[in-house]
């Protein structure tokens, strides 16, 4: 069975002449069928919108360039200023807390939790469509 | 890296297009684009069942091919390369949707319809009997429709559709053989034996 099939299909695509039965009728109509065009076709200005989103992509990390570089200016500038003003940096006002570095360290982490607690249920909310 | 608008290559080989978009020459990438967005669209859209996603998926498998287009080494085809990376675009997508890359079960082998067949039309015209054969080939599981595509829609060898899929050439002509038997199983299923006889 399953030679006569392959020989069929091999004597359909060699475009070689096949007996009338259904098979053969039925195997033309399929051969026939795989050559059509997909029903799914890209626009024709496919190339066109790739290369502008190439371009904009192109463009973006352009940008992170020189964020990249303003940041690197400026901690160089900071650098050189601290050096020749001799600055050296104190909590000022929040000396006080250095007495108190438990409770810091809870603020910090319970701001934190806040935080990461509130986008969760933001999140949430958002995924439910709320 | 720029994009830098050069000339516009008409007829090119593969080498000199290859060399242009690592370069980062726009006309050449649209160019690759343009002889290859027929095969792409044929794989994704046969792989992809979401319209809303072929586009997309489509436009990524040419951003894929633009970055890695400097490590293509010559070694097959461009066109075998580039189906390897919209292949593996598609099988991945159908992953992430968790869509079983099963192959056709012994029952579905021997002619078990996937459609209707209670309202069998009186006599089909050739469109409606493609319109049929390809809503057959939608049904089959995804490495059939893939593998009947790319050999008789995209003209690919058994080795390039091997390379391309990562089957032996065995598996691919077996894939070939069993696929167009079963649509012709369900053609018959379909129409009913007696009404061509």
């Amino acid at each position: 069975m399953k030679n006569t099939e392959e020989e069929l299909q091999q004597k359909i695509e060699q475009g070689l002449s096949v007996d009338h039965s259904l098979d053969s009728l039925l195997y033309q109509k399929v051969y026939s069928a795989l050559k059509q065009e997909t029903e799914f076709q890209l626009p024709a200005h496919f190339a066109d919108k790739l290369i502008d989103r190439l371009e904009s992509r192109s463009n973006k990390s352009h940008d992170h360039l020189w964020i990249a570089l303003g940041v690197g200016a400026f901690a160089i500038a900071a650098g050189v200023t601290i050096y020749l003003t001799g600055f050296r940096a104190n909590l000022g006002i929040f000396r006080f807390l250095s007495g108190y570095s438990g409770l810091a360290v809870f603020g910090v982490a319970f701001i934190l939790g806040l935080q990461l607690l509130d986008k969760k249920i933001s999140y949430r909310k958002l995924s439910a469509g709320l | 890296m720029y994009l830098r608008p050069v000339s516009h290559p008409k007829m090119i080989d593969d080498k000199s297009l290859v060399t242009l978009v690592a370069n980062g020459d726009r006309q050449a990438f649209k160019l690759l684009i343009k002889q290859h967005e027929r095969l792409v669209a044929h794989m994704i859209g046969r792989l992809i069942d979401r319209h809303e996603d072929r586009e997309e998926l489509c436009q990524d498998v040419f951003l894929k091919v633009h970055e890695k287009i400097g490590e293509f080494n010559f070694q097959s085809k461009l066109s075998t390369w580039i189906g390897t990376i919209a292949y593996r675009h598609g099988i991945n997508h159908l992953r992430k949707r968790k869509i079983e890359l099963k192959d056709i079960s012994e029952e579905k082998e021997q002619g078990q319809q996937f459609m209707d067949t209670s309202n069998l039309s009186e006599s089909l015209e050739d469109e409606e009997m493609n319109a049929l054969v390809i809503k057959f080939i939608d049904k089959l599981p995804p490495q059939f429709k893939l593998v009947l595509t790319l050999y008789h829609l995209d003209s690919m060898s058994y080795p390039e559709i091997g390379e391309i899929t990562g089957m032996p050439e065995g598996t691919v002509k077996s894939y070939l053989f069993r696929g167009r038997q079963l649509l012709k199983n369900n053609l018959m299923k379909y129409l009913g034996k007696e009404e061509l006889i």
